[in-house]
């Protein structure tokens, strides 16, 4: 069709009649000539979106002015009969209150329910990030495929190649967040900084809100030192002093000047920062091979993340030639900056949880349109007269419509304060390692959400009825029953049954999930353990040697601590979201020798002990496995038995990263390291005193609770290095806590709906029940008379209703089984399609739909054979 | 409180370098503005009004059919604009084309409008919000 009849055809049809008459054809041409402007179909899309968004408002407006204005009124279209339709509808509504308010509570529920959702995947999806473009924002991340390695850190030349040579950005800035200790103060602390290329801040688009941003100069090697706050940090720590610009800080001992302070809505996507630094080194100048850091670009105009993806490797390939001894095997892979935050958990969640509402708010129409369909009956007269008024089957659709939208309106207006308050529970319940640049208030897309959604429910629970219900004057005449009816609330239970299987299969799916995530065999035991994380920082143990001096020193005053049961340290701890990876060449039963990637932990004597971690062969670590005995290592079950196959291997050697052999002396237990949602992975453990570390984390097991050592052993590394920066104090539980945190609240939601559903399948099986047994009156009263005896009569009724609700639940499970698939990311642990919970969930609705046919049953075998027949 | 006051005396004193005539007029809707206008060199029909307020503003107001038609109809029925006989020459596409011209009354309530907002421009320029006496 061509642009023009199009808008003449479809846009101009939202203005009311007159108008149309008297401008159409040079509203036409306007519209044409608009879209003769727009060059390219981005802009004609523009031109048609802004041409619909005038057809609405403009149109509303006349109907509005037309509707108001007397000469007008008379005209018998649009608002006026619109108006009309509505005050009868109100007024047929007050009449009924009961029916009212039931379906007024049940579409509250459904479009509440759906709207909350949508409001939080609105923040998830849809809303933009705190950064100016933000859509074109990637994180860049290094991959080794062959060492099944992605998102891997970068290293900084690298990254400085992919930013000049691939042609695919405006700029890259590489980044790392990390610890940073603030002394000088009353009491040394550590701060969450943020180290980055000084273009860092131009990359995101948000100057700072004071000051000034980092310069190219801040970059260079010699520069004085500058530093950026965050806005939180500056009211937390500086009380919001608007003298802060140009106040110095020592920072990892260095001094630092303070150029800048963010604004209050600025966000690092990394997680809470107290500030940034600029990192003082030519980003090209970095060694090769090593890979410690992280890097974010904006996309030029016109380039897609694809694009850009195949730009970078081809300048990664490039440079596998060029440095060969460092590159071989790196490449690179780019993900939108949304999708890097959003993760996969996170994206799936919104998706099944949409889903979920969906079948909820269908089933609250259901329930609503079974509702409605028993009182068609009951209405025959009034749409009889009606009729005969000179009312079409056509008008009485509408104005029956027209009662059903009110309903949903009033349900609507309930429904947002649910949704209101559905939305700050789940946004209360986002697990904290979600990154902070979601928001999630409120907006004219929810709005816009929530009234389609009301106008949906109102057309899917009314139309049925009220086709049903407008039934043409002849068949009125002729006394035929509106039959049907019934077989039609049977097909609506049969429906709902279905979608409540669905919603109970899915929620006891993920709350198995939960369940078992809780409870696995985690292979340490976190009851009471604490960690204490530290960063031995750069000034005051310059190198390898202090490091290796006071490490034990530390931890000999921890271990002092009373209520400390033992203590040992690692550089990354289980559940603390660092990922240290090594290659570790080995050889296998077969011979072949072979690079192999494996998570690498650094520790000390007492770490598996403290940690309840068992050492399955060989011997744990000891103090005499120092810097200068020969090199040692102890692996996990699963690099034994993926590596090296089920041979005896304490006593055998791998050689490490940097080529030298390693013995190894022991095989320890697999445990959860990663994430309480994967796996183990193969592992390696190695002295620390043979490779010191700057981040520390002692793992302390206490006698009692952990966090009543927190406070005496915070004082005892402190009695060590008074300046010693202790960034975190953490019971594992609370790690354990928050790691599940996420499915958890997946889980409840699910498990809500399924509950809720479980109401509305009960209330809709009661209600058809009653129903078809109200209209079996007569036929009950005559088998009653007859000499039926009442328990027959209660056994005809429940099995009528428990066919109807049986049929549902066999679609329900039919449709269950695929469906439960969709959960596969979500539940950890669990068999999605485990017989037990089909059981068990086809059960608790059966013993629903029995009781709730059992009821009304009960009811029709008590009737008084003598009044039904004399009735009517 | 007391600042509450203190700020209501601050707009007043803007609106006092204001000329007196203007002060009584609400100010106008920006696209009935731009209609009027347009309109104030001579008739035009919808498109072209359209067209001429576009590219004046620099793409800034796009009158959309709707809003367009819209205002001709409400300026009309306040008597500031009127139809006119298309000019001779002008094409007509077959008689749907509708001209229309500011009536005195429309360029009095243009002209009253333009005064209103100089003398904003005015205050705001003795205030130095904006550098500089001549406009952008």
């Amino acid at each position: 069709m061509k642009p023009g009849p199009l808008y003449r055809g479809v846009l101009l049809r939202l203005f009311p009649r007159r108008f149309r008459e008297r401008y159409s054809a040079e509203m036409e041409e306007t519209f044409v000539a608009h879209l003769a402007r727009a060059a390219g179909p981005v802009a004609r899309g523009g031109v048609w979106l802004g041409a619909v968004r005038d057809a609405v408002r403009g149109g509303l407006r006349e109907r509005w002015r037309e509707g108001r204005d007397p000469d007008h009124s008379r005209g018998g279209g649009g608002m006026h009969a619109f108006w009309t339709d509505l005050r009868f509808a109100a007024r047929g509504l007050a009449r009924r209150p009961g029916l009212t308010l039931s379906a007024v509570v049940t579409l509250a529920l459904g479009i509440g329910a759906s709207t909350a959702i949508f409001s939080v995947v609105n923040g998830l999806l849809f809303r933009p990030f705190p950064y100016s473009d933000a859509d074109r924002l990637v994180r860049i991340w290094a991959e080794h495929p062959e060492r099944g390695w992605s998102e891997t850190d970068v290293n900084p030349a690298d990254a400085w190649d992919w930013r000049n040579r691939s042609g695919a950005f405006e700029d890259l800035a590489v980044f790392n967040d990390l610890g940073i200790a603030l002394t000088g103060g009353d009491r040394p602390e550590v701060v969450a900084g943020v180290v980055a290329t000084p273009n860092f801040f131009d990359v995101l688009g948000v100057p700072p809100a004071e000051g000034r941003g980092f310069t190219e100069a801040d970059g260079r090697e010699a520069a004085p030192p500058v530093a950026i706050l965050g806005h939180g940090f500056w009211e937390r720590r500086f009380a919001s002093d608007p003298g802060i610009l140009g106040r110095e800080l020592i920072l990892d001992g260095e001094i630092h000047t303070v150029v800048g302070v963010m604004g209050p809505g600025f966000r690092f996507f990394g997680g809470h920062t107290d500030l940034f630094t600029a990192l003082r080194r030519n980003p090209s100048t970095h060694p090769r091979g090593s890979h410690g850091m992280e890097a974010l670009a904006r996309l030029r105009p016109g380039v897609t993340p694809i694009g850009a993806h195949e730009a970078v490797n081809e300048v990664a390939r490039a440079l596998q030639t060029e440095h060969p001894e460092t590159n071989a095997g790196w490449f690179a892979s780019v993900t939108t900056l949304r999708d890097q935050a959003l993760g996969n958990t996170a994206r799936q969640a919104s998706l099944v949880l949409s889903g979920a509402v969906g079948f909820l708010l269908l089933m609250a129409c259901v329930n609503v349109a079974n509702l409605l369909l028993s009182r068609a009956g009951t209405r025959r007269g009034e749409m009889a007269v009606r009729t005969a008024l000179g009312a079409g089957r056509r008008r009485l659709v509408r104005l029956l419509l027209t009662e059903t939208l009110v309903l949903a309106t009033i349900g609507a207006l309930l429904g947002m304060g649910l949704a209101e308050g559905g939305r700050r529970l789940i946004v209360a319940g986002l697990p904290d390692t979600m990154p902070p640049v979601f928001s999630f208030e409120l907006d004219l897309r929810v709005l816009a959400f929530a009234l389609a959604v009301t106008l949906v429910s109102a057309v899917l629970s009314g139309l049925l009825p009220a086709l049903r219900t407008a039934v043409p004057a002849g068949e009125l005449r002729s006394g035929r029953r509106v039959g049907g009816s019934s077989r039609l609330a049977g097909v609506l239970v049969g429906v709902q049954t279905a979608l409540a299987i669905v919603l109970l299969v899915a929620g006891g799916i993920l709350a198995r999930s939960v369940v078992a995530m809780r409870t696995q065999d985690f292979g340490w035991d976190a009851d009471r353990v604490l960690y204490v994380f530290v960063t031995l920082s750069e000034s005051r143990y310059p190198g390898a040697v202090e490091i290796r001096e006071v490490e034990p020193r530390l931890r000999a005053a921890v271990a002092g601590v009373r209520g400390v049961e033992a203590v040992g340290a690692i550089q990354s701890a289980p559940l603390q979201s660092s990922n240290w990876s090594t290659a570790v060449t080995v050889t296998d039963p077969a011979g072949e020798v072979a690079e192999r990637p494996a998570r690498v932990g650094y520790l000390t004597p007492g770490y598996f002990e403290a940690m309840g971690i068992p050492v399955r062969a060989g011997r744990d670590l000891s103090p005499a496995d120092g810097a200068d005995a020969p090199p040692v290592a102890l692996v996990n079950e699963t690099f034994q038995r993926r590596y090296l196959g089920e041979t005896d291997v304490v006593g055998t050697t791998v050689r490490d990263a940097g080529g030298a052999e390693v013995t190894l002396v022991g095989v320890v237990a697999d445990h959860v390291e990663r994430g309480v949602d994967r796996p183990p992975e193969a592992a390696i453990y190695r002295p620390m005193a043979q490779n010191p570390t700057r981040p520390i984390t002692f793992a302390v097991r206490s006698a009692g609770a952990p966090v009543a050592v927190a406070g005496a052993v915070q004082e005892a590394l402190w009695s060590v290095d008074s300046d010693l920066p202790v960034r975190e104090v953490t019971p594992l539980v609370d790690l354990v806590s928050s790691r599940v945190g996420g499915y958890g609240l997946i889980a409840q939601l699910m498990g809500g709906f399924a509950a809720i559903s479980l109401i509305l399948g009960a209330v809709g099986i009661y209600g058809v029940t009653a129903h078809s047994v109200a209209q079996r009156w007569r036929e009950i009263g005559i088998r009653l008379a007859m000499g039926a005896d009442r328990p027959s009569v209660v056994r005809m009724v429940v099995v009528h209703g428990v066919r109807r609700a049986g049929i549902g639940v066999l679609a329900g499970l039919a449709l269950a089984i695929p469906l439960s698939g969709a959960l596969a990311g979500l539940a950890v642990g669990v068999d999605t399609r485990d017989p037990l919970l089909f059981a068990a969930v086809t059960a608790t609705l059966g013993s629903v739909a029995l009781v709730a046919s059992w009821i009304p049953a009960r009811r029709a075998s008590r009737l008084d054979p003598a009044r039904t027949l004399t009735a009517d | 409180m007391a600042h509450e006051g203190l700020r209501i005396y601050t707009h007043l004193y803007i609106y006092t370098t204001v000329p007196e005539e203007s002060m009584s007029d609400v100010a106008l809707k920006p696209h009935w503005f731009q209609v009027l206008l347009a309109l104030s060199a001579g008739p035009l029909h919808g498109t072209a009004i359209m067209e001429e307020v576009l590219e004046r503003t620099q793409g800034e107001m796009k009158l959309w059919p709707g809003t367009l038609y819209g205002s001709l109809r409400e300026l009309a029925g306040q008597g500031w604009i009127r139809e006119v006989e298309p000019p001779e020459d002008a094409p007509t596409e077959g008689g749907t084309r509708r001209f229309y011209e500011l009536t005195a009354e429309g360029r009095g309530v243009l002209a009253a409008e333009v005064r209103r907002l100089a003398g904003w421009v005015e205050a705001a320029r003795t205030r130095g919000v904006v550098e500089g006496g001549e406009p952008a």
